[in-house]
């Protein structure tokens, strides 16, 4: 039978059949609409996540105090291993390390005059603007100098120039954090959320300050952006061997970009995959359908 | 018993409009054998199932048991349809997956007798015709005749008093014919109604009351 | 007609239609069992998590140090603030009525050696009130003095599998470990359990609290637990809670109070939610399965038209006829369910008997549900076919012409 024959003749066979295929083919598509559905959305949501977590570049390699991962709170927990801001320092004098970030987090009140807040404290360095791409609506970032004697400057989340300063310009004014004054050299435009972390909520200080103010002896991490140019194992093997010299012993963890996006991207896929097969239950149903009909159709 | 007056019934088949009755008036006794007679499309399936509420006219009244049925609803029609009347086919019109047993008590499920008196106004019947020894058997089983006398058996488990027979021996031969034909006579002679349609010159001479009917009227009516 | 008769002869439908009856059956028991299934691992979660907690008691109250004014923001994880959440202040705590025991933790990370083998585990400084505020026993030897509450004593409680790791089979209590630059004696093993909250209890080292102030040079503790009596009014305290530690932090209030009830219940919402999403997605092949029983009825209703006729010539009513062909359909989903609901126990029942720690098991209205969506969806597909069928005009459907 020629291909146009066989053609016509299934589109008379259904069409003589119309509301029998018109119900198949309903309830298969409703069943390939729900996975097509689903495992879109779990894409979706894979490709978002990747997105938030490329959009600094995939040059980063985080180096957290102590030898374990424990659930993401190695740096947060107290250490007996700490990792100083000579540490971070000297990393940053490595050839091909474009900028190095140390990390400590803290929670503290944001005084100035009349107003407080309590709110989320970044103690970062002044490289942290530029790697991190946090655009700024007044002022400038902290500067990037020394870091172990850094200056007591502060840069304010966008939500909190609001909360702190409704209306005026608060560049050259003082706030209070914990007891200590700090300068405001700026403000940041409006970020948003980065991974459930409210960016315009947070008040940027030098890293040895919010040690100073949370009176921490480690770093909770140090982020390390390097020449795209060289690839991260490279780089990751000589972090890990120039700290293996410093220290004595491997008493850090250093995870690269490009493990944290493949661990990512596990999980999203597996939720995908999980959600597709949901869908697929339906469409499983549509199957059976189809066998149905058809079975029926043939007997006639 | 049947009181048909002035019955007008019209298919529309495709563009042309059929009269299938036109004006017909007739009143059955209890207990007459009539055969109604005539040339394809004469209208005498249309009469007979006129008769056995298949039907509504489009004009017309028709009395049974003095009851006007144009106006009943379909439930009530229904009902009377099962009580009352028992229907035989060219065709035999048996369902396949039930057994004769099955067939002829469906009748009798419809109407919820309880299963007791069920089985044996069934097995009654199906000696009546002489069918005992088939009962658990299947249509596929059956031969032509048998099959005809399951249906007969269907048609009188409700002890109906009026039976409609549309060209009972149509599908059989003349053997089998005289078989099915000595059974709806002794029905007849033992009181029911009974209403014949009928190519078969043998089985219309029978009757005691002959119509013959062409298109759509009644042509003759003679005892 | 009556039920029985009425089963009977759609049964006998069924019979004569073997492997038509089997798909559809089939379409209709996936459809169930899916929805039972799936949620039932919803459920499992929420079990997991509510056994969890319930492993703590009902009745615990978190302090954190540092505050988040965002409304429904996160609370404040890092632990580190500017005025430190001190033992002191863990302590007058415990003068609150209604207060039970108050578990001041100071938590850290350090490297635990025994000869040339050492790991680095999670550190938790405590009392004895930690042991009862989250249920701990040890499987050997003692939980970790009285004294402990205010010296600096050199003991330590291991996890299960620090001990392993550490001592192998060897008798580990009454031996020194190395902890930082400190050296411990061993007087406690805990009890082989497993993961608490996302705590590894098995691979934790617990020290005295002062001890740990000094192995970290901080006084800062990281949580203070605190058990409530069953008859207290957790809201009350949570005030008092922070108003004492306000009143001692010269007027801030630095700290966040999280209940365990309130945890409890942002979980059990979150994962209700969850499993009634799976719930809903799954029902979509119940409605597939529906749109099937619709097709086969309508194909089966043409199919049986002189059977259709037939019967309303020997006195079927219209409303009959729908009853037939309504009643075929529920009996199909009825089935369908049953071997469904038989399908997703055994399932269950085979996955529980693998994994015996996950409580897999349906909600209670998993299997209503399911059937109901079932149910709703059959007959409403096969309102339809069998009206269609009721309608039939019984001369026509007689001779089998198709209208």
């Amino acid at each position: 039978m020629k291909l146009r024959d066989s053609t016509s003749w299934i589109f008379k066979a259904l069409w003589m059949q119309r509301t029998r295929s018109l119900l198949t083919i309903a309830g298969f598509s409703i069943g390939i609409a729900a996975m097509v559905t689903l495992s879109t959305l779990g894409e979706g949501l894979r490709t978002f996540v990747l997105n938030e977590f490329t959009q600094f570049g995939s040059h980063i390699i985080a180096l957290t105090p102590g030898k374990t991962e424990t659930f993401g709170m190695g740096g947060v927990l107290n250490t007996t291993r700490p990792l100083s801001l000579s540490d971070a320092a000297a990393i940053g004098t490595l050839p091909n390390v474009e900028a190095v970030v140390p990390v400590v987090m803290g929670n503290a009140k944001v005084k100035a005059g009349q107003r407080g807040r309590y709110t989320e404290i970044a103690g970062v360095g002044g490289a942290a603007d530029k790697v991190w791409k946090l655009e700024l609506a007044l002022g400038h970032f902290l500067p990037v100098d020394d870091l172990e004697r850094s200056r007591a400057l502060v840069v304010l989340g966008n939500k909190l120039q609001q909360e702190l300063f409704p209306g005026l310009n608060p560049v050259g004014q003082f706030v209070h954090i914990g007891g200590a004054r700090f300068r405001v050299v700026g403000v940041l435009a409006e970020k948003g959320e980065f991974l459930g972390i409210n960016m315009d909520e947070m008040v940027f200080i030098p890293a040895s300050k919010s040690m100073q103010l949370f009176n921490r002896q480690s770093l909770m991490e140090v982020d390390i952006f390097f020449n795209p140019r060289v690839s991260s194992e490279t780089m990751a093997k000589k972090i890990r061997q120039f700290m293996i010299d410093r220290h004595g012993f491997e008493d850090f963890t250093l995870v690269t970009q490009d493990q944290v996006l493949a661990t990512m991207d596990n999980i999203l896929s597996v939720l995908t995959y999980a959600a597709a097969g949901l869908g697929a239950i339906s469409l499983l149903v549509g199957g059976v359908g189809i066998t149905t009909i058809l079975m029926i159709t043939v007997t006639e | 018993m049947i009181k048909l007056t002035s019955i007008n019934k019209t298919y529309q088949i495709g563009d042309t409009p059929l009269r299938a009755l036109r004006d017909v008036s007739l009143n059955i006794d209890s207990g007459e054998y009539l055969s109604v007679m005539g040339p394809s499309g004469s209208g005498k399936s249309t009469l007979l199932n006129m008769i056995g509420l298949l039907d509504r006219p489009d004009s017309g009244s028709y009395l049974f048991d003095n009851v006007a049925t144009e106006a009943l609803k379909e439930e009530r029609r229904a009902r009377l349809r099962g009580e009352n009347i028992g229907f035989i086919f060219q065709s035999f019109h048996l369902i396949n997956r039930l057994t004769a047993f099955e067939n002829v008590e469906l009748p009798l499920i419809l109407t919820e007798q309880p299963i007791k008196s069920r089985r044996q106004a069934v097995a009654e019947v199906l000696d009546m015709v002489g069918l005992s020894a088939r009962a658990s058997h299947k249509p596929n089983q059956l031969s032509g005749g048998q099959l005809q006398r399951v249906a007969i058996a269907r048609a009188i488990v409700m002890r109906p008093r009026l039976l409609l027979a549309d060209e009972p021996t149509g599908n059989l031969d003349s053997a089998s014919g005289s078989e099915v034909i000595e059974v709806i006579e002794r029905l007849n002679r033992d009181g029911i109604t009974l209403v014949a349609v009928t190519h078969d010159q043998n089985l219309g001479d029978r009757a005691t009351r002959h119509i013959r009917m062409v298109d759509g009227q009644i042509d003759s009516d003679q005892r | 007609m009556k039920l029985v008769d009425q089963i009977s002869f759609n049964w006998q439908i069924f019979q004569r239609h073997g492997l038509r009856t089997f798909l559809l059956l089939a379409a209709v028991g996936i459809g169930v069992a899916s929805v039972i299934l799936l949620t039932s691992l919803g459920e499992g979660a929420r079990r997991y998590v509510d056994r969890e907690f319930s492993a703590l008691g009902n009745r615990v109250l978190i302090v954190l140090p540092g505050r988040s004014e965002t409304t429904g923001g996160a609370p404040p994880i890092y632990g580190s603030v500017p005025r430190d959440l001190t033992l002191e202040d863990a302590y007058t705590l415990e003068k609150i009525p209604g207060v039970l025991a108050v578990a001041p933790i100071v938590a850290g990370t350090t490297t635990v050696a025994v000869d040339s083998r050492s790991r680095e585990v999670i550190t938790l400084g405590s009392n004895q009130s930690f042991f009862t505020v989250r249920k701990l026993a040890v499987g050997a030897g003692q939980i970790l003095p009285a004294r402990t509450r205010e010296d600096a004593m050199a003991v330590c409680v291991l996890g299960v599998k620090l001990k392993r790791e550490l001592f192998g089979n060897a008798r580990a209590l009454g031996e020194w470990v190395r902890v930082g630059d400190r050296r411990m004696r061993v007087v406690g093993v805990l009890e082989e359990r497993g993961e608490s909250l996302g705590l590894d209890m098995r691979d934790i080292l617990l020290i005295p609290v002062r001890t740990a102030e000094q192995l970290f040079n901080s006084p800062s503790l990281f949580r203070i637990m605190l058990d409530i009596a069953p008859s207290a009014d957790s809201d009350l305290i949570q005030t008092k809670i922070k108003a004492v530690i306000t009143e001692r932090h010269e007027g801030e209030e630095d700290i966040t109070v999280i209940s365990q009830d309130s945890m409890l219940a942002a979980f059990n919402s979150i994962l209700t939610t969850l499993t009634l999403v799976i719930a809903a997605i799954a029902s979509i092949s119940l409605l597939v399965a529906g749109i099937l029983i619709m097709n086969i009825s309508l194909i089966s209703v043409s199919q049986r038209r002189k059977e259709i006729g037939l019967l309303k010539a020997i006195g079927a009513s219209s409303r009959q006829i729908r009853q037939l062909f309504l009643g075929e359909s529920l009996l199909l989903v009825s089935l369908g369910s049953v071997a469904g609901i038989l399908f997703a126990y055994s399932l269950i029942a085979f996955f529980s008997s693998l994994w015996p720690s996950f409580p897999l098991m349906p909600p209670l209205w998993a299997v209503p549900a399911a059937v109901g969506v079932a149910f709703f969806s059959g007959l409403t597909f096969s309102i339809v076919p069998a009206k269609r069928a009721a309608g039939l005009d019984p001369v026509l459907a007689l001779r089998g012409v198709q209208e």
